[in-house]
C-alpha cells in the first residue's frame, strides 16, 4: 500500500484525470490502432485476399535470380532485394537516383515471381515508391500510420506519439499512487452498488492488471518515436556537424564491400546453399535477402531472419557473396551485437509483440484492448463524478461517441478501401479510405440525432425497438420529472440510447466487411478452402461472430430501453 | 514440444493457482458476501510463488519467447478471472 497525504492524493488525482481527459482520445486512437496492427500481416492478407504469404524462401531461387540478372541492365546490379510479398516473390534490381524533388530514392527494375515455379508474373521499372505493390494493403497501412504519427506530417507526428507515450507513463505512475489498495483489490470484480462504484471498480481492476504492459508499451513507444525523430538529429548535430547521413552510417555500421577480400572471379556463390547455411545458423528461415555489388569480385549477401522459436528477436547475417563465407552478424546499432543493441531489439519485440507467431500477437492484441478499456472507463468515471454539473452533462454523450466512433470509423475506412481497391469507384484508394473514415465519424455523430430527435418520434421508436411488444414511448420526460435527479438520469438514458445505436452500427459494419471482401475481391469461402487460405476464412468468421454478438447486444439493449420507457 | 505448447502449459499451470488465489481472496469474499474463510498469509504467499513457478523452467531452458508470452498472458488471464462476478 502506497501512503500519500490528502493534498498529494488530490494532486495525483488531478494529474491522472486531466491527462486522461485532455489526451485520452488521442491515446485511445494510438493504442487501439496499435492493438489492431499487431495483426498487420494477417489483416493485410485478408484485405486483399487470395494470396498466401506464409512461404518464405521455401523453393530454390539461385537459378531464377541469375537468369533475371542476365536480362537486366548491369547498372541496376548494385543492389538487389529479394523478399516475399502477398504470396509472390519480389526481386528488385536497383540503384540510388534523385527524384524530381532532388531526394535520393531506389530506382530500378522489379520482377514479381511465382514463388514455386519462379515464373515472372510482372515487371515494373521506376522508383520503388511508385510501384503498385506499395499500395497493396492501404487500409492496414492507414491504421499503422495513424498509430505511428497520427497522420501529422514530418517529425511532428513522431513527437506527438512519443509525447502520448510519455503521458501514458504519467497516467500509469499516477494511477499506481492513487490506487492505494492495488494488491488487496486485484481480485475484486466490479460491484454493482451504483454506477460510480461500478465504473471505478472496473477501471481500477483493469488498470491494475494492465499496469506492467502499460509501462512497457509507454516506454518503448516513446523511445521508438523519439529515437529517430529527436535522438538521431541531436546526435548528428552534436557529433557529426549536422550530417545525418554520416551519423546514420556510423550508427548502423552498414555492410561495406571492403569487409571482404577481392575474389578471383565475379561469380555469385550458390544462393540456395547460402540460405540453407544461414537458416541452420539461426534456426529460422530468412524474411528477406539483399545482394550488394552483384557481378563484382566483392559481392555481399545479407539475410534477415525472423526470430527462432525460442528467441525474442531475429538475426541478420552477412556473407561473402563470392565465396559463401560467413562474415559477421549485423547488429541493429553498432558493428556487432552488443548488450545495448540486443536491448534495443528486445524493446522492438516488446512493443510490436510479433516475436513468436500468432499467440504472442493475440496476447498483445488482448492487452492492447484492455488498455483501451481502461482509458474508456476512465472517461466514464470522470463524467459520472460530474453529472450533477450542467456543463459536464452536455459533454457526457461524447463518451459513447468516442468509444464506438473510433472502431466504427476504422471499419468504414475498410469499406472505402474495398470500394476503391476493387475499382467499384474510380477514386484513389487513399482518398477513399479517408472518405470512409470521415463517414464513420459522421455516422457516429448521427447518434446525437438518434438520441435527441428520432427517439422522440413514436414511429421511429417502433422501428428501432424490433423486439418490444410494449407501446413505444418517446424519451420518458414525464417519468424523469418525478425523479430526484432528473438531469443526470436523463443523461444516463441518452447514453443508453446512444449505446443501442452504436451496437447496431458496429454490428452492421462488422457483418458488412466480410461480405464486401467476398463481393469485391471475388474469393468465396469455397475458393479459399480449396486454396487452403484458412487465414482469410478465419478472419471472415471473426468479423461475422463479432457482428452477430453486437447485433445480439443491440436487440437486448432495445428491449431493456423500451422496458425502462 | 513447440513454443506454443510450452507457453499454453505454463499459462495453464499458473491459472490453476491464480484461480485458487481468486477463490480465497478475502476482500472479494467479503464484498460479494461469500462464506468467510480463514486468512492464511503463508498459503497466499505459497500460491503466488506457484503462480510464478513456470518462470524458472522457462528461464533455465532459455525459452525467452515463451517466458515473455507467459508473463504477458498471465496478466490478461488474471484480469479475465478477476472480472467475473461470483454467483
Amino acid at each position: 500500500m502506497i501512503k500519500l497525504s490528502k493534498a498529494n492524493t488530490k494532486r495525483q488525482l488531478a494529474i491522472h484525470g486531466w491527462v486522461g481527459l485532455l489526451f485520452g482520445f488521442l491515446l485511445y486512437i494510438v493504442v487501439f490502432t496499435g492493438s489492431v496492427v499487431v495483426f498487420e500481416d494477417e489483416l493485410g492478407e485478408w484485405s486483399i485476399s487470395g494470396f498466401n504469404s506464409s512461404q518464405t524462401f521455401e523453393y530454390p531461387v539461385d537459378r531464377a535470380l541469375k537468369n533475371l540478372a542476365d536480362n537486366t541492365a548491369s547498372e541496376f546490379w548494385q543492389n538487389i532485394d529479394m523478399y516475399h510479398y502477398q504470396g509472390n516473390l519480389l526481386v528488385f534490381f536497383h540503384q540510388h537516383k534523385k527524384d524530381r524533388k532532388g531526394k535520393k530514392q531506389d530506382y530500378g527494375v522489379q520482377y514479381t515471381l511465382n514463388p514455386v515455379t519462379m515464373k515472372v508474373v510482372d515487371r515494373q521499372i521506376g522508383f520503388r515508391s511508385n510501384f503498385d505493390n506499395v499500395t497493396g494493403s492501404n487500409w492496414v497501412r492507414f491504421m499503422r500510420e495513424m498509430h505511428t504519427n497520427l497522420y501529422i506530417p514530418g517529425r511532428l507526428g513522431l513527437y506527438a506519439t512519443g509525447l502520448l507515450g510519455l503521458l501514458l507513463l504519467v497516467s500509469a505512475v499516477s494511477g499506481l499512487f492513487l490506487h492505494r489498495h492495488l494488491l488487496k483489490d486485484m481480485f475484486l470484480s466490479p460491484r454493482k452498488l451504483n454506477r460510480k462504484i461500478n465504473y471505478r471498480d472496473g477501471h481500477s481492476l483493469a488498470g491494475t492488471w494492465v499496469l506492467p504492459y502499460a509501462f512497457v508499451l509507454a516506454f518503448t513507444g516513446a523511445f521508438l518515436s523519439f529515437a529517430t525523430s529527436l535522438g538521431l538529429p541531436v546526435m548528428a548535430y552534436t557529433a557529426f556537424k549536422g550530417d545525418v547521413e554520416k551519423a546514420t552510417t556510423a550508427l548502423l555500421s552498414k555492410p561495406d564491400v571492403n569487409e571482404v577480400p577481392i575474389a578471383k572471379d565475379s561469380q555469385l556463390y550458390n544462393l540456395d546453399t547460402l540460405i540453407a547455411n544461414a537458416s541452420q545458423m539461426t534456426d529460422a528461415k530468412p524474411l528477406n535477402l539483399t545482394i550488394l555489388n552483384y557481378g563484382t569480385p566483392q559481392t555481399l549477401v545479407t539475410l534477415n531472419h525472423k526470430p527462432a522459436d525460442t528467441a525474442v528477436f531475429g538475426r541478420e547475417l552477412l556473407f561473402n557473396g563470392n565465396s559463401g563465407e560467413f562474415v559477421r552478424e549485423i547488429a541493429i546499432v553498432g558493428h556487432k551485437p552488443t548488450v545495448s543493441s540486443n536491448s534495443l531489439e528486445v524493446m522492438f519485440s516488446l512493443h510490436f509483440g510479433n516475436f513468436a507467431g500468432r499467440l504472442s500477437k493475440l496476447i498483445w492484441f488482448g492487452l492492447g484492448l484492455l488498455l483501451c478499456y481502461v482509458t474508456l472507463t476512465g472517461f466514464r468515471l470522470w463524467f459520472e463524478r460530474r453529472l450533477q454539473q450542467p456543463a459536464w452533462q452536455k459533454l457526457a454523450l461524447s463518451v459513447p461517441i468516442i468509444s464506438y466512433g473510433v472502431p466504427i470509423s476504422f471499419l468504414t475506412a475498410g469499406v472505402g478501401f474495398f470500394l476503391a481497391y476493387s475499382k467499384a469507384v474510380s477514386i484513389e484508394i487513399e482518398t477513399m479510405i479517408w472518405y470512409g473514415f470521415f463517414a464513420g465519424w459522421l455516422l457516429s455523430l448521427f447518434s446525437l440525432l438518434f438520441v435527441f430527435v428520432l427517439k422522440q418520434s413514436e414511429q421511429a421508436n417502433k422501428l428501432l425497438n424490433p423486439l418490444s411488444n410494449q407501446p413505444s414511448n418517446p424519451l420518458p420526460y414525464q417519468l424523469l420529472k418525478h425523479s430526484k435527479n432528473t438531469n443526470s438520469d436523463h443523461c444516463h438514458l441518452s447514453i443508453k440510447y446512444a449505446n443501442q445505436y452504436f451496437y447496431f452500427l458496429l454490428a452492421l459494419c462488422l457483418l458488412l466487411l466480410p461480405l464486401l471482401r467476398w463481393q469485391f475481391l471475388g474469393y468465396s469461402w469455397g475458393t479459399l478452402w480449396h486454396n487452403q487460405d484458412y487465414l482469410v476464412l478465419l478472419i471472415d468468421l471473426v468479423f461475422l461472430i463479432m457482428g452477430l454478438l453486437f447485433y445480439a447486444k443491440f436487440l437486448k439493449a432495445s428491449v431493456d430501453n423500451s422496458e425502462f420507457s | 514440444m513447440n513454443i506454443l505448447g510450452i507457453t499454453l502449459i505454463s499459462l495453464a499451470v499458473s491459472s490453476v493457482f491464480l484461480y485458487r488465489l481468486r477463490q480465497l481472496d478475502p476482500k472479494r469474499r467479503r464484498i460479494h458476501k461469500l462464506a468467510k474463510m480463514t486468512q492464511d498469509k503463508e498459503r497466499t504467499r505459497l500460491l503466488w510463488l506457484l503462480v510464478f513457478s513456470p518462470a524458472l523452467p522457462l528461464l533455465i531452458g532459455k525459452l525467452f519467447s515463451a517466458l515473455i508470452m507467459w508473463f504477458a498472458g498471465l496478466f490478461l488471464l488474471g484480469w479475465m478471472m478477476a472480472v467475473i462476478k461470483p454467483k
